[in-house]
């Protein structure tokens, strides 16, 4: 407090407002008490005093003012000039004073210096923050004017301080004041510990410098970037070339890796720590290019290492970096898609030693744990990213469609689906879990999805769904909705319309069963034989991918009375339908009363073909292959594996014995029947046949496919009238990939068809024309 | 209407005699002339409008043209004949009313003059040829035999007709050559029309590269491309070797 009273005595009165020297002398004295003992407080004497020594300054000198210039004006245009020379006065001033301090700075190096700057750059704004109160006389009328006059360089007397910081102090040392700060942050970054809240202190009085040359009253931060920001991520930018240099010459990939991560966390947390947050992006940009870019090339190389090793937390790692350079992850993708592909073909390969022997669970077992690995892979090691998934689709896609087994035809892969999922949905085969079966379902729809021949798969999928229905062995109904449900919501309603028919005809038949038993009853009078007892399938046929038989047939006597019945029963229910009996989907039971030995009879499941056999030697023991073939009319093709059967399970002897169904063949009953079980089920496909099915199928897509192609390609020309060529065949292709990926050569097949068929015409140009 | 792009010249020539029957008496006198003309070369037994068989032959002997080669072919497309050996009225009159040729000697004359150009003139030559599928059909048919195909292209790529071939290649041999080899359907009008329309850029463009297998040629142009890719392919090989 001595200082204090000190100040006070130490300040002279006010001057005479005439006396423009004395008062000028007084206002030095205010003003460097202000900025060298701020600290001890100003009373309010001196405040007052400096205060009015202002005001007399601009208002009072007419006088002095006319002496010096001449008569220029009233005491407005005074007030004005006498301002200059107290603004310039000031200037001087600051100079003079801020000359000292760059003095004074010489003697402090590194830490020292930026404590001295701070020190002194506190100083001094607070100083002139009081300084510009005082002076606001000045401010509010001659800086006023002034500036709104337009005159440049031109600042209220706060800013002026800073300007003047500027121009004289700052000039001079800020590039060691930057050296310094640099110093510090290397040491951080070496491991010490600093005292971050100077280098804070300096970046705020940077900041705090940039004034905007427009606007005064705003502030830019052009002083900060040039000289703060600049050689701050310069000298970041050589740090990391240089520590990464040598890290990665002495580590491996991985622990760069790691190191690199903690590196980049380290920086952002300087950011929040002591930095402007505008250094946030270039800051991020020069670290990513010194410590990941720079080096993204052995990073990429060490990926494929990572990839082949399941290395999944040190992909994830390289993720993670390299997402942070631009184009960064491209080349892995590429890696990763190759990697997928390769994968998937070598695990097809593994399992595809003999193609035609192949089990459609193993082969699809095989593609789906490729795909849950690798999609595993993409969830934790690169979050999902849907570029990623991308390439996952790409390489699934790829070795689902075109590997080993899918060699002789692109259409193996959908065969093989839809054969499992006929496996997993028939009755009996594997006794999967319901919970579990919709499981199997979602996985089979995972393969499903890369399929690109989806006619094919639906061929093949309609056909044993067919089959499971007439022979009533789906394993359960909820299933198979609900894998048409997910078939529909993949393809949409016109691929599964088929399928879903299929249903509701079985439905109704049902019904129809129970509506005929009813009818038959009434029929039937006291004394009458025992009926056969029989349901009926009725099925559309547009909707079931099932031909009538290729053989002629005479069924049984037995079994002709009972349809013959149902005929009538169905004639008048719905009169005008044609009925086609689908004889070769038929199958029935029949009862062996004839065997010795056997108390209780064994029960034949059999086809209605082996029936009708079977009956015949109800009449007579023995029966020559002639007398078959008239009884049946059936065709030797059809006959001759159906006796096949018959005479391998010994139901029946051959004479010549172990010869071949054929003319002249004597056959007869084996009364000496032996076996296991009382149930047999004889009623087997034969290998022969199912083959056949297969390339029927096959056949019947390639039919499909011409008329999808064709339909396509007139439904596009009708549209547009006019087309050319090639633009017309990639219209088709959009088309019709959904099911399948047609070929170019195949549409221009089907184009040449047309043209012939004179649905086209062919115009200028590689033009072609719709004929109506 | 499926006709009228392969004869749009017919539109033309329609359309001019229209307005020439509509001018002035001589032409009419032209009519009256062909009409004449015409009926002088049918015989009894044809049916109305029509000339056939030997009436056309001794109308194109008349005419100075030689019955082996393409100049045949000529006269054919003036007067649209429908087949080879048949020539309608409404045809006969129209095709030589447009060119003012109401006399025997007239249209000697200027069908001498076409077959001279035949070889050089494109459109001539292709109007020509186009033609010659409309009347090499047997009727109602949609598409020639192959063998008779080959018969009329091997007339109408040889003298008066155009040759088809360069330095290195008789196209219209090799096409023969193809199709003998491996095609086995019969032609239709798109596959004759591509035919010219690829074997005369084949003559300016050996190397073939104005093809490309994504192009609108039909199926059969592409196999011949492959056909003769081998087969350059092999030459290839064999001088290397």
């Amino acid at each position: 407090m001595a200082s204090t009273t000190k100040t006070v005595t130490a300040m002279p009165m006010v001057p005479n407002r005439e006396d423009l020297d004395a008062t000028w002398r007084y206002l030095e004295m205010g003003v460097s008490k202000i900025m060298a003992n701020l600290q001890d407080g100003i009373d309010m004497n001196t405040y007052m005093g400096v205060y009015t020594a202002v005001h007399n300054f601009c208002t009072s000198q007419k006088a002095v003012s006319n002496a010096h210039q001449g008569v220029i004006g009233g005491a407005h245009r005074g007030a004005h000039l006498l301002g200059e020379d107290l603004y310039q006065n000031l200037i001087t001033y600051l100079n003079n004073y801020l000359k000292e301090l760059v003095a004074e700075s010489r003697k402090h190096s590194d830490e020292a210096l930026l404590a001295f700057y701070i020190r002194e750059w506190d100083r001094y704004t607070t100083a002139a923050k009081y300084i510009n109160h005082l002076f606001r006389y000045l401010n509010r009328h001659w800086v006023k004017r002034e500036m709104d006059e337009g005159k440049k360089n031109i600042y209220d007397v706060y800013t002026l301080h800073l300007v003047q910081w500027r121009l004289t102090l700052f000039t001079e040392v800020h590039e060691k004041v930057m050296d310094a700060v640099l110093k510090m942050v290397e040491k951080q970054r070496n491991g010490e510990t600093i005292e971050h809240g100077q280098i804070k202190a300096i970046v705020d009085s940077f900041v705090s410098l940039g004034l905007d040359e427009a606007d005064p009253t705003k502030s830019t931060l052009d002083v900060y970037r040039f000289n703060f920001e600049r050689p701050f991520l310069e000298a970041t930018k050589q740090f990391y070339q240089a520590e990464s240099k040598q890290f990665v010459a002495e580590n491996s990939i991985v622990e760069y890796m790691k190191k690199a991560a903690t590196r980049l966390d380290e920086e952002e947390e300087r950011v929040k720590m002591y930095l402007h947050p505008d250094i946030i992006v270039p800051l991020k940009k020069t670290c990513n290019t010194a410590l990941i870019a720079d080096h993204s090339a052995i990073l990429r190389d060490e990926f494929q290492v990572l990839l082949d090793n399941d290395r999944y937390e040190d992909m994830e790692r390289m993720y993670k970096l390299l997402q942070r350079i631009p184009d960064g992850l491209d080349p892995l993708r590429a890696k990763f898609e190759a990697h997928v592909r390769k994968a998937g073909l070598n695990a097809v390969t593994k399992v595809a030693v003999d193609a035609d022997k192949l089990e459609p669970k193993v082969y699809i077992d095989a593609l789906l744990e490729i795909h849950t690995q690798y999609q595993g892979l993409v969830k934790t090691a690169f979050q999902d990213e849907p570029e990623f998934t991308r390439s996952l689709d790409n390489a699934c896609r790829e070795f689902v469609n075109r590997n080993q087994v899918c060699k002789s035809g692109s259409n193996k892969s959908p065969e093989l689906l839809a054969k499992y999922a006929d496996a997993v949905l028939r009755k009996g085969t594997n006794g999967a879990e319901e919970s579990d079966l919709e499981n199997i379902l979602n996985q089979i729809m995972t393969v499903f999805k890369y399929i690109e021949d989806k006619d094919v798969f639906q061929k093949f999928y309609s056909r044993m769904l067919a089959r499971r229905l007439i022979h009533t062995s789906s394993s359960s109904d909820d299933a198979e909705t609900s894998m048409i449900s997910k078939l529909k919501e993949q393809c949409g309603y016109e691929y599964t319309n088929k399928l879903q028919r299929m249903f509701q005809d079985m439905q109704i038949s049902k019904d129809l069963n129970s509506g005929f038993k009813e009818f038959e009853a009434g029929l039937l009078e006291p004394g009458d034989e025992k009926q056969v007892d029989a349901s009926y399938s009725i099925l559309g046929t547009g909707f079931w991918p099932l031909n009538p038989p290729n053989t002629d047939f005479t069924p049984p006597a037995e079994i002709s009375r009972a349809y013959e019945r149902f005929q009538t029963f169905y004639g008048q229910k719905h009169s005008g339908r044609k009925l086609t009996w689908l004889w070769q989907f038929c199958k029935g039971e029949v009862k062996a009363n004839y065997c010795k030995n056997q108390k209780t009879p064994y029960t034949f499941q059999v086809s209605t073909y082996q029936m009708a056999i079977l009956l015949l030697f109800n009449e007579s023991d023995k029966n020559s292959y002639d007398d078959i073939v008239k009884a049946t009319q059936l065709q030797p093709d059809i006959l001759d594996p159906a006796m096949g059967i018959l005479l391998k399970a010994k139901v029946l002897n051959i004479s010549p014995e172990g010869d071949k169904p054929g003319p002249g063949k004597m056959f007869n009953l084996n009364y000496d029947f032996k076996s296991k079980k009382i149930r047999l089920n004889l009623n087997i496909a034969v290998k022969s046949e199912q083959k056949q099915e297969v390339e029927d199928t096959h056949k019947t897509i390639e039919e499909d496919r011409k008329l999808l192609m064709q339909s396509a390609i007139v439904r596009i020309m009708k549209a547009r009238k006019k087309m050319k060529h090639t633009q017309l065949v990639s219209e088709t292709i959009n088309q019709i990939r959904s099911r399948f990926v047609p070929k170019i050569p195949d549409i221009k097949k089907c184009i040449d068809i047309l043209l012939e068929k004179e649905y086209l015409e062919r115009l200028d140009d590689d033009e072609l024309g719709y004929l109506a | 209407q499926k006709l009228l792009k392969a004869s749009a010249w017919k539109i033309d020539q329609a359309t001019d005699s229209y307005f020439a029957s509509n001018g002035a008496a001589p032409n009419d006198k032209g009519k009256e002339n062909l009409e004449k003309l015409f009926g002088s070369y049918r015989e009894t037994g044809d049916e109305a409008e029509i000339v056939g068989v030997n009436g056309t032959m001794k109308y194109l002997t008349d005419l100075g043209v030689d019955l082996e080669n393409a100049s045949m072919l000529v006269p054919l497309e003036i007067i649209q004949a429908p087949a080879l050996g048949e020539i309608t009225k409404e045809g006969f009159v129209k095709g030589w009313k447009a060119i003012r040729a109401d006399t025997l000697a007239k249209q000697k004359a200027h069908v001498a003059s076409q077959i001279n150009q035949l070889a050089s003139d494109n459109a001539l030559f292709k109007r020509v040829y186009r033609h010659v599928f409309v009347c090499a059909r047997d009727k109602g048919q949609k598409a020639l035999p192959l063998e008779n195909a080959i018969t009329y292209w091997e007339i109408l790529f040889a003298p008066p007709g155009k040759t088809l071939a360069t330095s290195s290649t008789n196209w219209a041999e090799l096409w023969i050559e193809f199709l003998n080899a491996k095609w086995t359907k019969s032609v239709n009008k798109d596959m004759w029309n591509q035919t010219l329309e690829f074997l005369q850029k084949a003559t300016e463009d050996e190397l073939l590269s104005f093809w490309s297998e994504d192009g609108a040629w039909p199926g059969v142009i592409d196999d011949f491309v492959g056909y003769v890719k081998t087969k350059r392919g092999a030459g290839e090989r064999m001088e290397t070797d």
